[in-house]
């Protein structure tokens, strides 16, 4: 009947010597070499520290119903019309102050609670001698995200169009983008950018300014953009007709970036670390074997006292 | 240490790179004294056995290694075989005269063309493979494929090996093609290609809906469809072929411009109400093949006046603003009666004048003609559908919640916006203060702001009937309280409306229907002096919001899910892998037996 080996396991041996040997010296260095090397190597192949992230997330946007329109006129130089839902900016606008009809609708496509789209339809009434050359439209969003810190802002998705031929309609299908210069922080309540784009309470006109209102917000370093390269310009007015600005604005899922916090950057620092490690162990244990067992540092072996002392005791 | 040469030499073999190889037309500068090498170089692409290493005379005492191997080819012995070698010249394009730079021309009377041209076009010798190495590494070459070595444009020596490339040989089988596999031929080596617009169709027996409806000018014995032009393109112009399609009850609207409206006033049928009924409609397709037998073909009976455009003065009168189309259908026994009422304008003649057309097109079932009684369309049946308009009800009578509307010089518009479900809208105009008293000038305001008659219930769903009063709840209203008034002179007037509807899904998930649970108007006043007598402009707003008042539930709709005890997703590659199996019960035991496995992995490392 041949035998086969069932189990098995090593035996340990001991080596003694000094603390103040060549061996001691020698094992003291081993274990540097050992620990030190794998986190130079860690640390100078770059990327040891976790410094940014990103996650991805739906926000949570709503349309504000704010809106702030400018409609440029031609041929004749200087004509515009503007409204806005800020009273006194309308306030400010005298004969220029033309009433639009404006209707918006947020869906949520997926029943998620999430909105992800505004349908923003905006009809302004024109006389047959008023010829649309250009529009301007600010229209402002809240937003927020949720799932690293909670990060809340207003923001606004700023449209301008003009062309040479005088429009009917405008149509503009994009989707509403974060843009950050600087990433999120990990946890926490960011409410730094929730501060209103227009400032509708005050009744001075510089307030309402374009110039000033875009500068303001370009100073934020996370802010929304509309990107849609191509707004649909549309000519043939009939005199009758107002003109309409067609707007479909999604809300689409964002890559953002964050700043890990303190236990995501040492795990990922950890598993680089232990990987390398892991060689150098090995490859260190083959050493210290050779060493001792050759006896290249002289110590005195000696067998494991407790093993051998059960074995000896089940034999007899 | 030679055969470890030649190792070195079958290794760079492999790697001399595609664009390392010169081209067999343009011979590097160091092979033009001896041209006719290139051809004959290549035999039928057939590897010779013999070393063929070669030494340009224009470097004396090349270091190819191997002087013994050199053969230096005489030129007169094989210039003769490049005519037969390529029997087809395809450079030769002008027969009779001798082509620029085309090697296998046999008008050019040439023993050795390449003396005379700069180069050989491509195609005019034949093609051959080389593959070159720096001849500085080749100290001897067995390789079996004839070799030479060149001078490359920088003046640098390259040994080649000129290599049997197999895919040069293969042979073009002639194709037979017939009309029996013409087009599976095409069918299966032919991909998209342009396509003829033109079709050719038999008349079917009936219309289907969407088929365009076909019409017949007795005048003129023409054919043609029912048209219903739409604005198309950028310009939102008018296409006036634009067909109608059966049973698609529509509405478009497009413009028209104008250069000289006095001409085209009377000239253009388009503005002329003539056009749009001089014809008789076409019962069914068939009817074509018969257009003499009445029986087929429906007059359209004229509805409303409608008189021809006329020119008076400064004025073009009588021009079509509206046509619209009322058709009876009886399934497949097709259109039975067709009804066209037009509204009409008149226009001014100045240069660029311009006019919206408004064209709609309705069907209904024969004998269904007891319309009148009947209430509009529904908004939904039963919950509301987002966009259809909000329905209201005052005394018995039904009607559309509207919005107020300015005209082009932002005054105060008669035409109203229809309020739609679910879209928050805001509206406003310029209302001119008439000199009246104060009681009459509120009630004005007020009926500019709600519209007439004033809405005092609104439908709870979207199918509401207006003689079942339970369908319909009263709406809240808030006017302006008079008590604010400090001043006994002063008139109190509306300036603005809101109108807040509160609307929730109910029933089952899977199919929530929407419907109305209240809605409330709320009126914002100002206080005016009464003695003020000049008329002035006031501005008049109103909104609408729609307030979703659903509670919806949890967000893990649908099925019941796992209950994963872990905070956020800490089994997330468990939980998206067995998701998709969709099977719960398997799902719980094999996370569990794949961590067992994993520390069982763990446990026999650590006891190695």
């Amino acid at each position: 009947m041949a035998l086969y080996e069932l189990f098995s396991h090593p035996a340990e041996r001991g080596y003694r010597a000094g603390l103040c040997s060549k061996a001691a010296l020698f094992l003291l260095l081993a274990t540097a070499l050992t620990y030190i090397p794998p986190l130079l190597v860690a640390f100078r192949s770059h990327g040891f520290w976790l410094k940014r992230s990103n996650y991805e997330e739906q926000p949570t946007v709503r349309f504000q119903h704010q809106v702030l329109l400018v409609v440029l006129l031609g041929p004749e130089r200087g004509g515009f019309l503007a409204w806005s839902t800020f009273p006194a900016f309308n306030r400010l606008q005298g004969d220029h102050l033309r009433v639009p009809l404006v209707s918006a609708r947020e869906e949520d496509r997926n029943q998620d609670g999430k909105m992800d789209m505004l349908h923003f339809k905006l009809e302004l009434p024109l006389q047959s001698t008023e010829h649309v050359l250009g529009v301007q439209l600010i229209l402002t969003f809240s937003y927020q995200l949720h799932r690293m810190s909670t990060f809340v802002m207003q923001s606004m998705a700023f449209l301008q169009s003009s062309f040479a031929i005088p429009g009917s309609q405008l149509y503009v299908n994009g989707d509403l983008r974060l843009q950050q210069k600087q990433p999120l922080s990990y946890s926490g309540l960011d409410v730094q950018y929730n501060v209103s784009v227009i400032n509708g309470t005050s009744p001075f006109a510089r307030d309402y300014d374009l110039t000033h209102i875009i500068a303001a917000y370009q100073e934020r370093n996370v802010t929304t953009i509309l990107t849609d390269a191509n707004p649909l310009w549309l000519v043939g007015r009939a005199a009758e007709a107002p003109f309409v600005i067609n707007a479909v604005i999604r809300y689409p899922v964002e890559v953002i970036s964050y700043l890990p916090g303190f236990w995501e950057m040492i795990k990922f620092a950890w598993i680089q670390y232990v990987s390398i490690l892991l060689i150098f162990l090995w490859v260190f244990e083959r050493i210290k074997r050779f060493v001792f067992q050759n006896q290249v540092v002289t110590t005195i072996p000696v067998t494991a006292v407790p093993q051998g002392e059960l074995y000896k005791e089940h034999v007899s | 240490m030679c055969a470890s040469r030649l190792m070195l030499l079958q290794v760079l073999f492999l790697m001399v790179p595609e664009g390392a190889r010169p081209q067999p037309s343009s011979s590097p500068a160091g092979a033009v004294p001896t041209p006719s090498d290139v051809g004959p170089g290549s035999q039928g692409g057939t590897p010779q056995p013999t070393e063929e290493t070669e030494t340009p005379r224009a470097v004396p005492g090349s270091s190819t290694g191997s002087p013994t191997v050199v053969t230096p080819s005489a030129p007169g012995n094989r210039t003769a075989d490049l005519f037969p070698v390529l029997p087809i010249c395809v450079c030769d394009l002008t027969p009779g005269t001798c082509d620029i730079n085309c090697c296998c021309d046999k008008d050019c009377y040439l023993l050795h063309p390449r003396t005379v041209f700069s180069f050989c076009l491509p195609g005019s010798v034949r093609s051959s493979s080389w593959v070159c190495v720096d001849n500085s590494l080749i100290f001897r070459s067995n390789s079996p494929f004839p070799s030479r070595v060149f001078m490359d444009p920088n003046g640098i020596r390259q040994f080649c090996v000129h290599v049997n490339n197999s895919k040069l040989n293969y042979f073009q089988e002639l194709q037979k093609v017939n009309a029996s596999n013409f087009q599976a031929l095409v069918t299966e080596f032919g991909g998209k290609s342009f396509t003829s617009t033109f079709q050719t169709q038999s008349p079917s027996s009936f219309y289907r809906a969407g088929d365009p409806i076909l019409t017949y000018f007795s005048k003129w014995s023409v054919i043609s469809l029912l048209r219903q032009p739409a604005g198309v393109g950028a310009g939102g112009l008018c296409v006036e072929n634009n067909p109608a399609g059966f049973l698609e009850s529509k509405s478009t609207t497009c413009a028209h411009f104008f250069k000289d409206l006095a001409n085209s006033c009377t000239s253009d049928p388009a503005l002329n109400a003539a056009s749009y009924y001089n014809f008789t409609v076409l019962k069914l397709p068939r009817g074509m093949t018969d257009l003499q037998n009445m029986k087929f073909q429906v007059p359209v009976t004229l509805v409303s006046k409608a008189d021809s455009p006329l020119l008076a003065g400064n004025t073009c009168q009588n021009v079509v603003s509206q046509v619209v189309y009322e058709i009876e259908t009886n399934g497949t026994f097709g259109i039975q009666k067709v009804s066209v009422s037009f509204e009409q304008t008149n226009l001014t003649v100045e240069p660029g004048t311009s006019i919206q057309q408004h064209f709609i097109i309705r069907f209904r079932a024969f004998r269904q003609s007891a319309t009148a009684s009947l209430p509009g369309p529904r908004s939904g049946n039963p919950g509301y559908l987002v966009g259809k308009p909000l329905l209201a009800l005052t005394g018995d009578f039904s009607h559309k919640m509207t919005l107020l509307q300015s005209q082009g010089d932002g005054t105060c518009s008669d035409k109203r916006h229809e309020v739609q479900f679910g879209v928050n809208a805001m509206s406003g105009c310029k209302f001119r203060l008439k000199n009246v008293d104060c009681s009459r000038l509120q009630q004005d305001m007020y009926q500019t702001l709600h519209g007439r008659p004033r809405p005092e219930h609104v439908a709870i769903f979207g199918n509401a009937n207006p003689a079942q009063k339970g369908e319909w709840t009263r709406i809240l209203s808030r006017n302006c309280s008079v008590s604010a008034t400090h001043c006994t002179s002063c008139c109190v007037i509306p300036v603005s409306l809101e109108i807040q509807v509160l609307w929730a899904y109910i029933g089952l998930q899977s199919n929530p229907q929407a419907h109305v649970s209240r809605a409330r108007f709320q009126y914002q006043c100002q206080s005016r002096q009464d003695s003020q007598q000049v008329t002035e402009e006031v501005s008049l707003t109103t909104i609408v919001t729609f307030v979703d008042i659903t509670q919806k539930p949890e967000p893990p709709r649908g099925q019941p899910r796992l209950d994963w005890k872990l905070p956020f997703d800490f089994f997330f590659p468990f939980k998206v892998a067995f998701s998709k199996g969709a099977d719960s019960q398997k799902g719980s035991v094999a996370p569990i037996l794949a961590l067992c496995l994993l520390l069982l992995g763990v446990l026999s490392l650590e006891t190695e």
